[in-house]
């Protein structure tokens, strides 16, 4: 195994440095498109992140009059489920709220723990609402329920900015497959010229008994080294790019409610990310040609 | 019995009947001329062989393997059992004598030290251990079949394959090629097929002989010589 490894190293770099401009050129085409691609997973990823937070948004709050018996309460909740396009009521006590009250203002948030005995603050229901209801309805309709004080529900807007989020990130998906579909067919022209070069080598390998996994191994390392080195490029700029984008809006988006994804550990996975896709865009890439131009003769 | 032909026929994609019902046995060790005019089938003969084509009807049994019923994946291993030679060499340009011959045992995973040691072996016995580190360029012709022979005899196959191996060498380089492979045939005791053209050689190295003619064999000659049956048979 580790012998055939170094024997098709050597005709793999071999073959990078016959045909030096054409790899680099391919390599080029693999920067370019890990870079796009890399910029684009930046805005996805940040996006379904914020697309997270916002959903938190589209979420009912329902406060419950502090006359119901506790006993009540499940029998408001199944009313609120039956509701159509309501997918989930969680219920939060008194203490519960006194809580989130507190994390919501951070380390000043112990001087609430003032009102732990005694508490203002009223049982509340969140209630979930499936995608494609108006959250606007569920919520006057929650209103209408005995023993419900309030029904507060983020806004229809938030619902269309979410909708407008999924819409770009879908988009965004759409860009990587084809510049993927790209870049593959770049480096499979690329390992084609090799093919072309080292025809008479091949014929030869095969009347001295190399079989097709052999001679293809040169060819696939070819193939992913140039996806290797292609990646370099837009890892650093990922990197560097992301930290200096991250500190210049200081991890906030242009509305200051919103969160970037912070620096550590995503560059890292980021990174991993292209490397990955370069090492697979090189195999595939040359596995085509491969495939396809070195139609073995018998 | 290494080599069996029952009943082979060759009819290439255009149309072409190349070969007609030719029925051949070579016993292991033999030395076996293929002669006949341009276009008589000698080639076709020895790709149907060495598995380069596969025959429209009959069966090729070689070294115990059915060649035309081999899977696409399997024609390699099947040729680690038989090496061929060419008229035109086919080394590769960039590589050494050394390299051209070690490249043969690489591809078959051969450990370096027993490729060293295989290599010095061969160049040897063909006579060319002082120009292991010569490129093909600066070589003669003769010594570049010697390289391609070392190649096909590296992985000491049981069934030598030669096409014409002496077409491009002048008669004195040609006889050199001719005593090699005959030195390898009785010290190796490896199978030869040969094709050639060359009357003189077969006059002077006598093995059977088979003769071909359109696509049928028309002699079978154990003793050898060219004249003898092309008025005989
Ligand atoms: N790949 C092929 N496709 C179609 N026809 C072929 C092919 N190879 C050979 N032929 C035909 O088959 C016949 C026999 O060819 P072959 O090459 O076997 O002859 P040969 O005896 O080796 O001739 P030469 O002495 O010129 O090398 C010829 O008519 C040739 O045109
Ligand atoms: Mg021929």
């Amino acid at each position: 195994m580790f012998r055939a490894f170094r024997r098709h190293w050597k005709e793999a770099v071999t073959g990078i440095r016959r045909h030096w401009a054409m790899s680099i050129s391919a390599c080029f085409a693999i920067t370019l498109t890990l870079a796009l691609m890399s910029v684009l997973l930046l805005i996805i990823l940040n996006l379904s992140q914020i697309t997270m937070d916002l959903q938190d948004e589209v979420k009912v709050f329902v406060k419950i009059d502090n006359a119901v018996a506790e006993s009540d309460i499940s029998q408001i909740q199944n009313r609120i489920y039956a509701i159509d396009g309501v997918s989930e009521v969680e219920y939060s006590s008194k203490d519960n709220e006194l809580d989130k009250l507190e994390q919501e203002f951070g380390e000043s948030g112990k001087m609430f723990e003032i009102y732990r005995e005694n508490n203002p603050l009223s049982r509340a229901f969140i209630v979930s609402v499936n995608q494609g209801y108006s959250i606007a309805d569920i919520s006057s309709k929650v209103a209408l329920i005995d023993g419900v004080t309030e029904a507060n529900f983020g806004g229809a807007t938030t619902e269309r900015y979410i909708e407008g989020l999924s819409k770009i990130r879908n988009g965004g998906a759409i860009v990587i497959l084809a510049l993927t579909a790209l870049a593959i067919f770049l480096v499979s022209n690329t390992i084609k010229i090799t093919i072309y070069a080292r025809e008479e080598e091949t014929a030869i390998m095969r009347f001295v008994g190399a079989t097709n996994g052999y001679i293809r191994g040169p060819f696939l390392l070819e193939g992913i080294f140039l996806g290797i080195l292609g990646s370099i490029i837009p890892i650093i700029l990922t990197i560097f790019g992301y930290d200096a984008f991250y500190n210049m809006m200081g991890g906030k988006l242009i509305t200051g409610i919103l969160q970037l994804l912070p620096v550590f550990p995503f560059v890292g996975y980021l990174s991993g990310a292209l490397v990955g896709m370069g090492i697979i865009v090189g195999f595939v890439g040359s596995l085509i040609s491969v495939n396809r131009n070195l139609r073995w003769k018998r | 019995m290494i080599l069996e032909l029952s009943d082979v026929n060759k009819i290439y994609p255009n149309g072409v009947n190349a070969l007609h019902d030719v029925n051949l046995q070579v016993d292991e060790g033999e030395f076996v001329y293929i002669i006949g005019a341009t276009g008589s089938g000698k080639s076709t003969l020895i790709k149907l062989i060495d598995g380069e084509e596969i025959p429209t009807s009959g069966t090729v049994v070689s070294v115990g393997v059915n060649v035309g019923k081999l899977r696409h994946s399997r024609v390699p291993l099947y040729r680690r059992n038989i090496g061929v030679v060419f008229q035109d060499f086919k080394l590769l340009p960039q590589k050494t004598t050394f390299e051209n011959v070690a490249f043969a045992l690489e591809v078959i995973n051969m450990s370096d030290l027993e490729i060293r040691k295989r290599v010095r072996h061969v160049l040897n016995l063909v006579g060319l251990e002082d120009k292991a580190k010569a490129f093909p360029r600066e070589l003669s012709g003769g010594q570049q079949q010697r390289v391609a022979i070392a190649r096909a005899i590296a992985n000491k196959p049981k069934i030598l394959i030669a096409d014409e191996p002496t077409g491009n060498l002048d008669p004195d380089t040609a006889k050199g090629i001719m005593e090699l492979l005959n030195l390898i045939s009785e010290r190796e005791g490896t199978t030869v097929l040969m094709v050639t053209h060359d009357k003189n050689i077969v006059e002077q190295f006598r093995h059977r002989t088979i003769r071909l003619e359109n696509g049928y064999v028309v002699a079978d000659f154990q003793k050898g010589g060219y004249d003898h049956y092309v008025s005989g048979v």
